[in-house]
């Protein structure tokens, strides 16, 4: 009998961790979602779907939304893309490799608050790096408000993103490449394919699931560049970086709104789970290939 | 790659490495730059100050008070991962070794949380810190921490002990040894890789946390570092200078540790992790 107990046992110290401070407070989270709460926060009255109701009318809140999924659009074509071409570039053993591969990881180690102190100096119209090298380089009419221009202020910020993931999509890649077996592509260059056919006919293929992983990790990173937000723009100009974590803290901290606030993570928590579901399903489908 | 006679594509190969290498160490090397740069002169800096001016350090470190941010930061840090790692490795081992009921949904229930965000337990989490008076402790922050890193350290050692051959316990279990035994005195000292990897991953995580930090610690002596940055932006807006400074010695502690842990980094990483 009490052998049986054993593996519970071990699990035990776990599961009361994370039952207190992650199952609780979620499940909290969406019960918290149908009251109102004010800045006086034993003050709750139940309000059933209001907040949501509040939320889905509030123009910031979808706003908020599509920033999000453009950010993440971008971040997946262009991150992806520019990890996949260093990590080819660095799949053959030749000198100075680990040189190389330690150099684009380095970003990956800077914490996100400091690199968004980092790039609001960067992005500084006057003083900052990106406009005085443009300056510099005669590209002067390049120059931007970065972080102040609705049009750039988005797109400033995920190659902020690509520039930290970049260097962890890079490795991934390189494991994933390095899982492909020679054979094949030793047979294909012997049949007389180019490399840019074995490129995109064999290696590619082969490396979906690869790609669907960093696919998801860089999802998953994108609905928590809150300290990247917060430091470079909060949101602003004019809602441009508006994004729902932003969106969510603003509404509790500042306008002490904490059941809308809920209400919005309980969407967000929503869409995750969508995600990663949708994402099981697709490998699930190459799995039968 | 590099034959006789394709000396050009050889040289263009470094050539895109060597620029792409240097675009990515650019904002790095422009905060070095700035850190040590004169306040008066840092306007025109681009990547080599006009001047030498270490003061940018001290002022960081005791004015700004870097130096209380650091400790709170290294205290929170340190305890999370403690709690975590202890109790995570041993859910792990369950994970590998045992056979038991609703083992799929447990080991399911940890991955799931990884695709939920910090933030969604941010506001429970902060109503109830503060009905129990426990804002402003270390406390406050080390507990969720460490659960926010569990399917981490799961996932990671799990693997890790899977890849070891069960003859070892099965040799244990032969002598006498209870399970609890086994685990400690054989199991766990052979899972050292996996231990450090998932360990220097959630230093990593810990140390950076900003949302949690900055709610529940209002008090400024008890801030950690991402917090107490956010603190000097708004005090040192216009003399950057010592923000750099600042900055650059918050990311001292990261680049040690991953460049001490750069051999078991890697092996950990991917062996245990991704499937």
């Amino acid at each position: 009998m009490k052998k049986q107990l054993v593996p519970y046992l071990f699990l035990l110290p776990a599961l009361v961790l994370f039952a207190l401070f992650i199952l609780y407070p979620l499940i909290f989270n969406s019960v918290y979602s149908v009251y109102t709460m004010g800045s006086n926060l034993g003050d709750w009255n139940f309000v059933g779907l209001a907040n949501y109701k509040a939320i889905f009318t509030d123009f910031v809140f979808w706003r908020s939304l599509r920033n999000n999924f453009l950010f993440l659009a971008g971040v997946i074509v262009f991150g992806t893309s520019l990890a996949l071409g260093i990590a080819v570039l660095l799949d053959k053993s030749f000198q100075g490799r680990s040189f190389f591969r330690t150099v684009f990881f380095l970003p990956y180690i800077v914490s996100w608050v400091v690199m968004g102190l980092i790039f609001v100096r960067i992005y500084d119209p006057y003083i900052g790096f990106l406009n005085l090298f443009l300056k510099y380089i005669g590209l002067k009419s390049l120059a931007r408000t970065w972080l102040a221009d609705p049009q750039t202020a988005l797109p400033a910020l995920a190659a902020v993103f690509i520039w930290k993931m970049g260097g962890l999509a890079m490795l991934i890649f390189m494991g994933g490449l390095q899982g492909i077996p020679t054979q094949l592509k030793e047979a294909a260059e012997i049949d007389g394919s180019s490399k840019t056919r074995i490129f995109f006919h064999i290696t590619l293929p082969l490396l979906r699931p690869i790609i669907a992983v960093v696919v998801l990790l860089l999802t998953i990173y994108s609905f928590r560049i809150f300290p990247l937000v917060y430091t470079t723009t909060r949101g602003g100009p004019h809602y441009a970086t508006e994004v729902p974590v932003i969106y969510l803290y603003r509404l509790a901290f500042q306008y002490y709104r904490f059941g809308e606030a809920c209400a919005v993570t309980v969407v967000v928590v929503l869409i995750l789970i969508g995600f990663a579901a949708l994402r099981g399903r697709i490998s699930g489908q190459i799995q039968y290939e | 790659m590099p034959k006789k006679g394709v000396s050009w594509i050889r040289g263009g190969f470094y050539l895109l490495l060597g620029t792409c290498a240097v675009i990515t160490m650019l904002p790095l090397i422009y905060l070095l730059a700035l850190s040590v740069s004169l306040y008066r002169e840092s306007f025109t800096v681009l990547l080599w100050p006009h001047s030498f001016d270490w003061l940018n350090y001290v002022e960081a470190w005791l004015t700004a008070r870097l130096n209380i941010y650091m400790r709170n930061s290294a205290m929170v840090t340190l305890l999370a991962l403690s709690v975590n790692m202890l109790v995570g490795t041993l859910a792990g081992y369950a994970f590998a070794r045992f056979r038991f009921r609703f083992k799929e949904l447990f080991f399911y229930l940890f991955l799931g949380s990884l695709v939920v965000p910090g933030v969604a337990t941010l506001i429970p989490l902060f109503i109830n810190l503060k009905a129990l008076g426990l804002l402003n402790t270390y406390s406050a922050l080390v507990f969720p921490y460490a659960a926010q890193a569990l399917p981490l350290t799961i996932i990671i050692l799990r693997g890790f002990f899977q890849s070891l051959p069960p003859a070892l316990e099965d040799a244990g279990r032969m002598d006498g040894a209870s399970e609890f035994r086994i685990f400690w005195n054989i199991m766990l000292p052979l899972a050292r890789s996996g231990l450090i990897a998932a360990a220097v991953l959630q230093f990593v995580i810990h140390w950076d946390e900003l949302v949690m930090a900055m709610t529940f610690m209002t008090d400024e002596s008890k801030k950690t570092l991402p917090a107490g940055l956010i603190v000097l932006q708004g005090q040192y807006w216009t003399d950057y200078p010592v923000l750099a400074a600042a900055l650059i010695t918050s990311l001292v502690p990261l680049v040690i540790i991953y460049a001490v842990s750069q051999k078991y980094f890697e092996r950990g990483f991917l062996v245990g992790s991704f499937r």
